[in-house]
């Protein structure tokens, strides 16, 4: 239940080494690296240049999204280049050939694509049956044909200029039309038209004839285009096919660079020196130091906390059955470095909850096999959580009798071994699961309040440790009330005396609504109401304190009631699987055995996702909500660097 | 009156906001048909694109069809629960006119309105009360007094009408209509919606106005060196960090001290190598980001929202000038802001 033990690396050496140094630590793996001119590092200031490996590699993912290799896994190791220059001469090399044909298509793409407007305009103008080469050799008077967006279209009569414009037809974004304006003033009126967005169509010289012949040429035209489109873009394959292995090599090498090159903006540098600031995992001290052998650079290993500007990053420390759950961990927060790892008591207390509140043999096996597609397709962690709840709910379901929702298969068992208190049906032990389900809620509550004594004390926090609602007093008062309830409603026993209503519940009362002044005057043998607040009254300490206080006593009690679900969802699912069992009674022999499947599997799914969800709550709220602190660091290895968006 | 489906829809839409990939994606295209390719692909330009030829398509005009976009998008959130029929939320329908009226009075100034009516958009015309294309007509500061006559931009620019009959400076017209503008939004907000919906609204209204006021101080500081009096009277008296604050900023000798002391304010920026316009549309997405989370009235989810659209279309067209200009994507990619 600890954190991984770290040591906090000092790296100083020449400027010019600086490079050297990242590749060591490159190579080291798992180094977490700091931003050396943090306050701490006296003077140092961080280096502020531009990284040469950007626009470079900007250019690769460009010319690869060109030749469609962009998705293909490159090899870094493959690619010898170094340089910029030598990236640059590659990609020049590949660049002007694919510049070259991809204009090519480019212009074919335009060449078709004005043919296919044309032949749309052409095929609007059918009904035309004017010759268009008549139209075209008008003396004084110039005809454009084309289309402009409808947006633009209305603004036509407001030019005061000789044209006019003859709408032919019209769709939801386009206004099909010609226009005819004065020879002397085609080129103003071109101009303006351009301005409107106004996309020419242009009918080919040699196009004689009506709409209908004009049409036909067209197609003809576009048929050739299509062909010469493909031919280009099998060249633009072949090239594609010769040099993207190369390239995609390339592309990885250069992210590498341009991620190793990012990484001198965390070194601090002073004069000709720099510094790099780091943590390392005690294990791989070793393979730190054979890194940097043979090297002129200072390698120091201090203690973790020996530099106040860096906080050493949290690495939880988990076996094998409990390393899943440091994905819930995770999700709340991760421990402070060399706090209290809560992982291994999660993993305990939910596979338990879960096996209890959904305790089914038949379905517990169906979610631990699950948990192998699970685990290997999306989530590592996911599938082992999923393999260890499913086992409970498979013992938990022995236990319950159930196998698929029907509860009376395991009967025979029983009755053969001679255990006659098992099966526990969940319809005829009510209150013997409702009363487990507060019982378990205790049980846990108070093992939260120990955690926080034990992990309040290590970190000498008295006023959570001893006078807090989490620490001794709080766990004496709910102790004894708890005591008290029980004793008194279920076992008729008067425990209710007056030096058990003073010792046991008064007293731990007024220490935790004092808890401020107590702590403040353990610490510095000094009386005050706040240890910030310097203008706290007595009046002001004494609201405060009890709407405080109320809210405590209020948590003691939803918190405990909360744990009545888990008796609840024991309750629901056994509910749940007779509506199947009921509703299968009244289908025929065939429907039954699809009502059967269909039921269990939305039992399965619907319920086992609200009792994961359940249990997470029951786990935040009323169980972390007691001892845990996050606000630790998450461990980034400097490989993982590399892999950001913004270096 | 409770819209909760609009803000609901509003978060909707807002999750299918571009994201930093697709703005990856679209600086590696090296050709406007490529982008337009790419876009065509997207769920939001899907529909607005499809009669597009990509291939065929002008720069300007895809420009043009992107800010549509953001402006059907405002028409389809507004009529969702008839929240058109109140004067608050035409708002972006004002602010496009007064954009308009802005381009116009600088077109003018240059003797450009024929180049100004082929860049009115025309999808605005539909819901504007403002003949904006009928302007185009008009070639001198009456008449321009007089076409806009009975609408409500006509008081504003009114009273800096000259006595000797001069034309009135430009940049104080500039400033009139956007005051009037927010002055506007911010009455109607008063009007019409809760206290508690005012106050987010007049937070935008200040976000949007603070960082307008400093680009405007950062570049007179810059290139024409003048002094805060001066800068304070050209700057829109409408803040979220206060005035005095900003009075401050306008008082620094240099511009790296007015960047700092925004720093030391809500506009903290991350990327100091970026420009100022991006740096301000940056701190501008992370002020009103967080208002589109937590905020659950419609009002100011939709205003906020607006104001995320204005900075996705200014991203955009940065990328396509880019790309038809042959700059250096990973420079642009650099300054855009996400």
């Amino acid at each position: 239940m600890a954190t991984e033990k770290m040591e906090l690396v000092n790296i100083n050496g020449a400027l010019v080494q600086l490079d050297e140094a990242i590749e060591a630590l490159l190579k080291s793996e798992s180094f977490h690296i700091e931003e050396g001119f943090s306050h701490s590092a006296g003077g140092y200031k961080p280096l502020n240049e531009k990284n040469p490996y950007s626009p470079i590699l900007k250019k690769f993912t460009s010319l690869c999204t060109g030749l469609e290799c962009e998705h293909e896994k490159g090899d870094r190791t493959k690619c010898d280049l170094t340089t910029p220059e030598e990236f640059e001469e590659l990609y020049k090399k590949v660049y002007s050939v694919y510049i070259e044909l991809e204009n090519r298509r480019n212009e074919l793409d335009k060449h078709i694509a004005e043919r296919n407007e044309a032949s749309v305009q052409t095929a609007h103008l059918k009904g035309m049956d004017t010759d268009l080469s008549r139209l075209f050799g008008l003396e004084y008077i110039s005809i454009r044909f084309g289309r402009l967006p409808s947006d633009n279209a209305k603004k036509l009569s407001y030019f005061d200029r000789n044209f006019f414009f003859f709408e032919f037809d019209q769709d939801l974004t386009y206004t099909y039309g010609m226009y005819a304006c004065p020879k002397t003033e085609k080129e103003e009126i071109d101009e303006i038209f351009k301005t409107l967005f106004f996309e020419r169509t242009r009918i080919p010289d040699f196009v004689k004839g009506n709409a209908s012949s004009a049409h036909s040429v067209l197609q003809q035209e576009i048929a050739q285009g299509m062909k010469d489109l493909e031919l280009t873009e099998d060249k633009i394959k072949d090239l594609s096919d010769k040099y993207k292995m190369q390239l995609v090599d390339a592309c990885e090498k250069l992210k590498y660079l341009k991620g190793a090159f990012t990484l001198r903006r965390k070194a601090g540098t002073l004069k000709n020196k720099f510094l790099i600031k780091g943590f390392i995992p005690v294990k791989d001290k070793q393979q730190l130091q054979s890194a940097f052998a043979g090297k002129d650079m200072d390698v120091t290993f201090l203690p973790p906390d020996s530099d106040s500007g860096c906080k050493p990053p949290t690495i939880l420390k988990n076996g094998l059955l409990t390393r899943p759950f440091k994905m819930l961990v995770g999700m709340y927060g991760l421990p402070t470095y060399g706090g209290f790892d809560p992982t291994a008591f999660v993993a305990l207390t939910y596979s338990l909850l879960f096996g209890i509140m959904f305790g089914d043999l038949g379905q517990g096996f169906l979610i631990a096999l699950l948990s192998i597609p699970v685990g290997k397709k999306l989530s590592k962690d996911m599938g082992g959580i999923m393999l260890r709840c499913g086992i409970c709910s498979m013992i938990f379901g022995t236990l319950y009798g159930s196998v698929f929702g029907i509860e009376d298969m395991l009967d025979p068992v029983y009755e053969e071994i001679g255990i006659d208190f098992l099966p526990l049906r969940a319809f005829e032990s009510t209150n013997f699961i409702l009363f487990t389900a507060v019982g378990i809620g205790i049980f846990l509550i108070v093992v939260s309040m120990l955690i926080n004594i034990f992990t309040s004390f290590k970190r000498k926090d008295i006023e959570s440790a001893v006078f807090g609602a989490n620490g001794i007093c709080g766990l004496v008062f709910y102790g004894s009330i708890v005591f008290a309830v029980v004793s008194t409603m279920m076992l008729d026993m008067e425990v209710m005396s007056a030096p058990f209503i003073i010792f046991l519940i008064v007293i731990p009362a007024l220490c935790i609504f004092c808890r401020v002044p107590f702590a403040i005057f353990a610490k510095y043998r000094q009386w005050k109401f706040s240890e910030h607040d310097e203008k706290m009254t007595l009046g002001g300490f004494i609201v405060e304190n009890f709407f405080e206080m109320f809210e405590f006593v209020l948590s003691y009690i939803s918190n405990t009631m909360s744990f009545l679900r888990v008796g609840g969802f024991v309750m629901s699912h056994a509910g749940m699987m007779l509506v199947v069992m009921t509703l299968m009674e009244g289908m025929s022999k065939v429907g039954q055995p699809i009502v059967f499947v269909i039921g269990n599997l939305f039992v399965m799914a619907m319920e086992g996702m609200i009792v994961a969800i359940q249990i997470i709550r029951l786990e935040f709220y009323e169980i972390f909500s007691r001892f845990y602190l996050g606000g630790g660091k998450e461990y980034v290895p400097i490989t993982s660097e590399l892999l950001k968006d913004d270096i | 009156m409770s819209n909760d489906a609009t803000v609901a829809k509003i978060r909707t839409v807002f999750g299918a906001a571009l994201t930093e990939a697709d703005y990856h994606e679209m600086t590696n295209r090296q050709t406007v048909t490529e982008l337009c390719d790419y876009l065509k692909g997207l769920k939001r330009f899907h529909v607005l694109l499809s009669d597009i030829e990509p291939s065929t398509i002008h720069r300007g005009y895809l420009e043009q069809l992107i800010k549509k976009e953001s402006f059907m998008t405002y028409r389809r959130l507004i009529k969702f629960e008839q929240l058109d029929r109140g004067e608050f939320f035409k708002f972006y329908i004002k602010k496009a006119e007064t954009l308009q009226l802005i381009s116009f009075l600088h077109m003018y100034e240059a003797g450009m309105n024929e180049e100004y009516l082929a860049s009115v958009p025309g999808y605005i015309t539909e819901y504007s009360k403002v003949d904006l294309l009928g302007l185009a007509s008009c070639h001198s500061y009456d008449e321009i007094l007089s076409h806009l006559k009975k609408t409500e931009y006509y008081r504003p620019l009114k009273h800096l009408k000259r006595s000797d009959g001069s034309e009135p400076e430009l940049a104080k017209a500039e400033r009139a209509l956007r005051v009037h503008y927010y002055k506007r939004v911010l009455e109607a907000a008063k009007k019409e919606l809760a206290e508690s919906e005012y106050k987010e609204i007049a937070k935008l209204v200040g976000t949007d106005a603070d960082l307008i006021n400093y680009t405007n101080a950062y570049r007179m500081k810059k290139y024409f060196a003048l002094d805060k009096e001066e800068i304070e009277n050209r700057s829109l008296p409408f803040s979220r960090i206060g005035i005095r604050k900003m009075r401050e900023v306008y008082a620094c000798e240099e511009t790296d001290d007015m960047e700092r002391l925004m720093d030391k304010s809500v506009y903290r920026n991350d990327s100091p190598e970026q420009t100022i316009e991006s740096r301000n549309a940056k701190a501008r997405i992370k002020a009103v980001r967080h208002m589109i989370e937590l905020t659950s009235s419609a009002a100011a989810a939709l205003y906020a929202f607006m104001m995320i659209c204005d900075i996705e279309t200014a991203n955009l067209t940065h990328i396509i000038e880019g790309i038809r200009y042959k700059a250096d994507l990973s420079e642009i990619e650099a300054q855009l802001a996400i």
